[in-house]
């Protein structure tokens, strides 16, 4: 058990290490970056200097070396924007991220797993129909058309919640609906899919025939098989739920790494860039670690084989 | 030998294609993907023949700025144009069916191009790793997990912020982080066929490895590659939407369904259109290639053919 948690780990941090690997070399072969910061009429001189000052004359072995000695202490080097540590500017603003990613991961998990439960138990009904099509739909809809659709259903047609900022609870409800109605029709067509694979186990059938009520069938031995499969969706549909963040993040101007790497993009902000795809990575890791230990709450027969 | 057996696997097996007829047979039996391919036939023609519209995408207007969708010709907008602004027109009197139109074109230039790369780069990667095996595998396979464990639009954000914005850059970004699960199908699917009898008589009778590869293994991968390059394209499209919704895809002012809907973030508390209609365009882009995707894949799929 421990050692399966552990192998685990280590995965995750060598997936993390070629990552930030791949960005590093990337963005170190594509360009430079002093260019953008000084003006056009700057001398060679002190293109020379600027470029000194961010350590960018060494060569690319060098710079790779002093880049992994200074991950080791999650130093990614300053802002090329605001002179500021890169760790710092994301470290302030990864609660703005969590917060959002979570309330959308479990609104979308709420009402996600009782209607693909609904619509696998109601299968062939006319009702199933509408919701398979309507999830189909859904995994083709753009998270930012959403979100702009929802601003001007609840802050300009029906003024009663705020289009954009953060603070109040209010300001969330856009953005996690937003995200959530992304992952619906994930959450939803997996929960289904999971839902009638145990519909047609054996034990299903026996229980039935025991006479036991089809309620208790389903909430009580359904659910909690299918509910293996449904955990490991969600854990994947974490990658979309930061990715949409992504997106909902700078149509509702919320603070979080996501707007941060979009604005640093645009920038070239190097540092910022690849400060936020290390956390981005890591928060993934933690929570599939995380996840994994819940495998072996839910499921006590993992227990038994590690 | 060879020949027979790659005959017999072209029956049982996924891979090789199967008489046109039975493609339209399994089509008929299947009224959303005949719907779905009738949609997509129609928005390849319209991105076919997008510049022969009449009235000019990039002809701003300002005296005919924000005019609703109408279907009779307006003296203002009439004036200058052949057809009247029947999605109405954006903020800089521009009008919407034309730039939409043009958007799509540019979309489906976009995810060609980026499919185009990831097979040429995941799929040679996906057969050497399938079918040799061992250091090269195991390399391949640690940047795939690696470049899968964060979340797509996360990792062409950071490659855009290294290449910069442009049409050739986003196919370039796309299609260098989107061959990850052309390798890892591929691979799956090399692993099955290494091991059948009739690669074996190939090596048998001295065939060379590039020989087999090319000649005995590609051949049965057509399938997976196909469905996957139709699912892939929908993802693109999507990708390059967003991108450019960020305003790090394709810059203005070329019209792209993301930088339309971009635009419209601005200025639709004056007009529900300009949201509305690229919006659905590119949900009916998606939607009819992913439902084309899904089809393509049940009929590969020996499992599921009925």
């Amino acid at each position: 058990m421990g050692r399966f948690i552990g192998q685990r780990v280590v995965q995750g941090a060598v997936a993390i290490l070629v990552v930030i690997s791949v960005v590093f070399f990337v963005l170190n072969l594509s360009g430079d970056p002093i260019r953008m910061l000084l003006p056009p009429t700057a001398s060679a001189d002190e293109v020379a200097a600027m470029r000194a000052s961010y350590g960018l004359d060494r060569p690319l072995a060098v710079r790779y070396a002093i880049f992994l000695t200074q991950m080791t202490r999650f130093d990614f080097g300053a802002s090329i924007q605001t002179r500021r540590p890169a760790i710092e500017m994301v470290l302030e603003r990864l609660p703005a991220t969590v917060v959002l990613a979570f309330s959308a991961l479990i609104v979308a998990a709420l009402v996600g797993v009782p209607l693909g439960m609904f619509s696998a138990v109601k299968r062939g009904s006319p009702a199933d129909a509408t919701v398979v099509l309507v999830s189909m739909a859904g995994q083709a809809t753009p998270v930012f058309w959403i979100g702009l659709l929802l601003i001007f259903l609840f802050a300009v047609v029906i003024p009663i919640l705020p289009p954009s900022g953060y603070g109040t609870a209010a300001h969330l409800v856009l953005p996690t609906v937003t995200i959530a109605l992304f992952l619906l029709s994930g959450v939803t067509r997996v929960t289904r899919t999971a839902t009638l694979d145990i519909l047609s186990r054996p034990f299903v059938t026996v229980l039935k025939s025991k006479g036991i009520s089809e309620r208790l069938v389903l909430f009580k031995h359904v659910l909690r098989n299918a509910a293996i499969p449904v955990v490991t969706q969600l854990s994947l549909q974490m990658r979309f739920v930061i990715g949409g963040s992504v997106v909902v993040e700078s149509i509702f101007g919320w603070p979080g790494i996501g707007q941060l790497l979009a604005q640093a993009a645009y920038a070239r902000d190097y540092p910022v860039v690849i400060a936020c795809t290390f956390f981005v990575a890591l928060f993934i890791l933690v929570f599939n670690v995380a996840l994994d230990i819940a495998y072996t709450i839910i499921d006590p027969r993992i227990r038994a084989w590690r | 030998m060879a020949v027979g057996e790659g005959a017999a696997r072209t029956g049982a097996a996924s891979g090789s294609f199967r008489a046109p007829r039975g493609y339209a047979r399994a089509l008929c039996r299947h009224p959303a993907a005949l719907v779905a391919h009738a949609v997509l036939l129609l928005i390849v023609l319209v991105a076919l023949f997008a510049s022969a519209y009449p009235v000019d995408p990039l002809q701003q207007d300002l005296m005919s700025s924000l005019m609703p969708p109408s279907l009779r010709a307006d003296p203002i907008f009439g004036s200058a144009n052949a057809l009247p602004p029947f999605l109405g027109t954006d903020s800089l009197g521009r009008d919407l069916a034309s730039r939409i139109a043009l958007a799509i074109q540019i979309s489906f230039a976009v995810a060609t191009l980026a499919v185009g790369i990831a097979v040429v780069v995941g799929v040679p990667l996906g057969l050497l790793s399938g079918y040799f095996g061992g250091t090269i595998d195991s390399v391949v396979m640690r940047l795939v997990d690696a470049l899968l464990s964060l979340p797509f639009v996360v990792l062409a954000i950071a490659v855009v912020a290294a290449v910069g914005s442009g049409l050739v850059n986003v196919a370039l970004v796309l299609g260098l982080t989107g061959w990850v699960t052309f390798a890892k199908l591929v691979r799956a699917e090399v692993l099955q066929i290494r091991e059948s009898t009739y690669v074996e008589a190939a090596r048998a009778t001295g065939c060379s490895h590039a020989r087999i590869l090319v000649l005995h293994v590609l051949p049965q991968t057509v399938g997976i590659i196909l469905v996957n390059a139709t699912l892939t394209m929908g993802q693109m499209i999507m990708a390059e939407a967003t991108l450019s919704f960020l305003g790090l895809g394709i810059p203005l002012p070329t019209p792209t369904l993301g930088g339309i809907l971009s635009d419209a973030q601005q200025t639709f508390f004056a007009g529900w259109w300009i949201v509305v209609f690229p919006g659905i365009a590119l949900i009916l882009v998606v939607l009819s290639i992913n439902v084309v995707g899904d089809f393509l894949r049940d009929y590969f799929d020996p499992r599921v053919r009925m």
